[in-house]
């Protein structure tokens, strides 16, 4: 998505001014500032772009107070997951650690959203700038924000972007957008603090929509055979991004940057590194994600001592289902099919420790 | 002068009305002139404005961003 022209991203438009509920709040109660000033600088004194991040209390509070009162535990705000990740991989020792989280947020935690990031503006992320002339979005739009940080997998999987790979079919066929399955409740948190996205308890499942197709007495027979023990997508899913080996520091004039070795289409199935009673599957479909042992060797040597504790082969649920793939076409295209499975083979060696509980044993690949 | 009984009460009526018409007049006047009055509107919607100086802006202080970003995150 190409960026906004920089007077775009502040043009405020008619409508809002008009037609948005909003717009009746004055301009520096939220944003602060002087609007009696005429000097851009003076005006600007004291200015808060975002005043949604990170409390929005105090700007949205008053009137949407149900929601704001959960937002410190949404995910996007949060960023729980990023924090859990790596302080389990980062040192004990207590300045090791300080600087790798230091090193988060400089890089990773400069990802996040907010009520503002995602229901007036597009996110920082991709450089801000107003979705339609600060007019709010009850909805946020799918291509303006969603996939303007969740891009390179989820947007290129669901949107059918990867050369030769089909898109999504809830995309293709029915034109479904993020928040059809993603609705506002599960963005906006439930006050619970999750440290993981798969742990959400009102995220979207396959069966909230196809409840007769799954379980024991579902209408197809490689469905009742297969309940259970292996996720949806391990049979409905195509080839998905796999990223590696990403590095992050400052360059010479102290901007932050990041750099990916590689980048790979591929379709792994491997065992299932948290099963739970939503997913108690054998086997479910791994993503390898970009971590790495270096990731911040610019800041500090050796910060992720503890790099093994988890699998750099993580769940996955890509977002590219199809009816009928590979996998489906006949028993055999995954019984003793091992170039579908996660073999020790398949992950590089200084890896190998923490995909161990991942990796699937040759005499494991089912027959 | 004696006034008849119960007028006072009309009295007071009349001049909360009015005081209450004063009241809203000025504080309906003060927002709109607080509205025309903000150099946040009058700036933010004027495209030529935001043009010169987004401009100038970029003149003086170039995007930070790194050139040396590679991959995809």
């Amino acid at each position: 998505m190409a960026p906004l022209e920089p007077y775009e991203q502040v043009l405020i438009d008619d409508a809002y001014l008009e037609e948005d509920p909003h717009a009746e709040i004055a301009c520096e109660q939220c944003h602060g500032g002087n609007p009696r000033a005429s000097k851009m600088k003076a005006a600007h004194k004291g200015l808060v772009p975002d005043p949604t991040y990170p409390d929005p209390s105090k700007a949205c509070g008053e009137c949407h107070e149900e929601i704001v009162a959960t937002n410190k535990t949404n995910l996007h705000v949060s960023l729980n997951a990023y924090k859990d990740i790596i302080g389990k991989r980062a040192s004990d020792n207590k300045g090791v650690r300080k600087k790798v989280f230091k090193a988060m947020d400089t890089h990773c935690f400069a990802c996040h959203s907010s009520c503002g990031q995602c229901h007036v503006s597009r996110p920082d992320s991709v450089e801000g700038g107003f979705v339609e002339g600060h007019v709010f979005q009850k909805t946020p739009p799918m291509d303006t924000n969603c996939t303007s940080c969740h891009g390179s997998r989820v947007e290129m999987e669901y949107l059918g972007k990867n050369k030769g790979l089909p898109g999504d079919i809830h995309y293709i066929k029915e034109r479904m957008k993020c928040v059809s399955c993603h609705t506002g409740e599960e963005m906006h948190g439930t006050g619970k603090n999750y440290t993981c996205r798969y742990d959400v308890e009102n995220a979207p499942r396959c069966k909230d929509c196809h409840e007769d197709a799954l379980g024991p007495q579902a209408a197809l027979k490689t469905h009742r055979i297969h309940n259970g023990k292996v996720s949806c997508q391990v049979c409905h899913s195509v080839a998905y991004k796999n990223c590696y080996s990403c590095h992050v520091g400052k360059d010479k004039k102290g901007i932050p940057y990041f750099k990916t070795d590689k980048t790979e289409m591929a379709f792994k199935i491997g065992l299932n590194p948290r099963p739970s009673k939503e997913r108690p599957y054998k086997f479910v479909t791994l993503r390898h994600v970009p971590v790495s042992k270096e990731t911040f060797a610019f800041y500090v040597k050796d910060g992720l001592p503890n790099f093994d504790v988890l699998p750099t082969w993580k769940l996955a649920t890509p977002h590219n289902i199809q009816r009928k793939t590979p996998q489906t076409e006949r028993c055999k295209s995954c019984h003793g099919n091992k170039k579908l499975f996660l073999l020790e083979g398949d992950v590089a060696p200084e890896e190998r420790a923490a995909n161990k509980g991942v990796i699937v044993p040759n005499n494991a690949v089912p027959r | 002068m004696v006034r008849p009984k119960g007028k006072g009460i009309w009295y007071l009526g009349a001049g909360f009305i009015i005081f209450l018409g004063f009241f809203l007049l000025w504080g309906v006047s003060d927002s709109a002139q607080s509205q025309d009055e903000s150099t946040c509107i009058s700036c933010h919607t004027s495209v030529r404005d935001l043009v010169n100086i987004t401009r100038e802006i970029a003149a003086k202080a170039p995007s930070e961003k790194s050139t040396e970003s590679e991959g995809e995150g």
